[in-house]
């Protein structure tokens, strides 16, 4: 996941010297095209570091260092922010309904 | 290996009028036109213009004419359609751009069927209840995912885009033949005009375009029949 983040970073770093081949103003769908990679390297950015924090493994975020799930420390949401800066994570508790967790065996 | 694509272009800001361009792409007998038409914009022309979205044929937004045939570009694969593929925009509807047409006049004679479900009395405390035969009767026509291959393949509205065409007819029919819903005799009789279902000549190119395997004909021969008769059954 570190991995990923730095070459999402190097990606980012590329983006800024885009440039679409299309220059007309009638359905351009190379612009939209262009400027839909940009969402989705900001997206990529956001969950690709909220994996990396997240020290648990939960349903279909499965890791290899951390292989159980965490209920004490990760049962929460994690709300990400970006600006400038760069990626700011904060965390919401889990509103319990119907449900419990529980592990994922089959 | 290569295969050779001649595609109908039109850029509305410097033509007169669509002119056919050709390109080689390199291809595996098992990607989709959809794929084809990618490489060419990513690789050769950034210009090369069409709608796509979901790339699994359940959509409907690349619908396009595939060697005189209307298909949807993301369910042809290379092996159907051989080394030389011509790709050409629906017909009967005007072109925006290259392979993207105003879908505006298809979807206004959608919206004139009432399209929706109609049930004004007080709706009972659980579910309104369909037996599985009453639900199998509308259960072809709820297939359909709007992608206006049936309507731009059809002859009687290549003559006259003023004709309903038959998505909308197959539109209207799944709610007609849907037990629940009450407005059955208004949607006929909104169909039962010149330009309504009497233009529809059982020609059959909308069942042989729908990607969903609709069958077309079929349901407009049935909103015909409850005209007739003038019975829903």
């Amino acid at each position: 996941m570190a991995e990923a983040l730095k070459k999402v970073r190097e990606l980012k770093e590329r983006y800024q010297h885009v440039r679409a081949h299309d220059s007309t103003r009638i359905f351009n769908t190379d612009i939209l095209e262009a400027w839909e990679v940009g969402c989705l390297l900001d997206i990529a950015e956001v969950t690709t570091k909220s994996a990396l924090e997240r020290k648990e493994s939960r349903g279909a975020h499965a890791r290899e260092d951390y292989p159980e799930r965490d209920d004490d420390k990760w049962l929460r949401h994690t709300l990400a922010f970006m600006d400038e800066k760069g990626v700011t994570l904060k965390y919401k508790p889990v509103t319990m309904t119907h449900f419990e967790p529980k592990k994922r065996v089959y | 290996m290569e295969v050779k694509l001649r595609i109908l272009r039109y850029n509305p800001e410097t033509d007169k009028k669509p002119h056919y361009e050709n390109y080689t792409v390199e291809a595996e007998g098992n990607d989709q036109v959809l794929d084809l038409l990618n490489r060419v914009k990513w690789y050769q022309d950034g210009t090369l213009s069409y709608r796509r979205s979901c790339a699994h044929g359940v959509c409907g937004s690349d619908a396009m004419r595939i060697n005189g045939v209307n298909r949807l570009a993301c369910k042809v694969l290379v092996h159907d359609v051989g080394r030389k593929i011509t790709i050409e925009p629906l017909l009967g509807l005007p072109v925006i751009k290259d392979l993207i047409v105003d879908l505006e006049p298809f979807f206004d004679h959608y919206r004139s069927v009432m399209p929706y479900f109609v049930n004004d009395e007080p709706p009972p405390t659980g579910e309104r209840l369909q037996s599985p035969e009453q639900r199998a009767r509308f259960d072809d026509t709820t297939k359909c995912i709007l992608c206006a291959a049936c309507t731009t393949s059809c002859p009687s509205f290549w003559g006259s885009g003023q004709y309903v065409g038959p998505a909308a007819v197959v539109q209207a029919h799944r709610f007609i033949f849907d037990s629940r819903d009450r407005a059955a005799a208004q949607r006929l009789e909104l169909l039962n005009d010149r330009m309504g279902i009497w233009r529809c000549h059982d020609i059959y190119n909308c069942t042989d375009a729908c990607p969903r395997e609709i069958e077309v004909t079929k349901a407009l021969g049935e909103v015909k029949m409850a005209i007739a008769t003038g019975r829903v059954e």
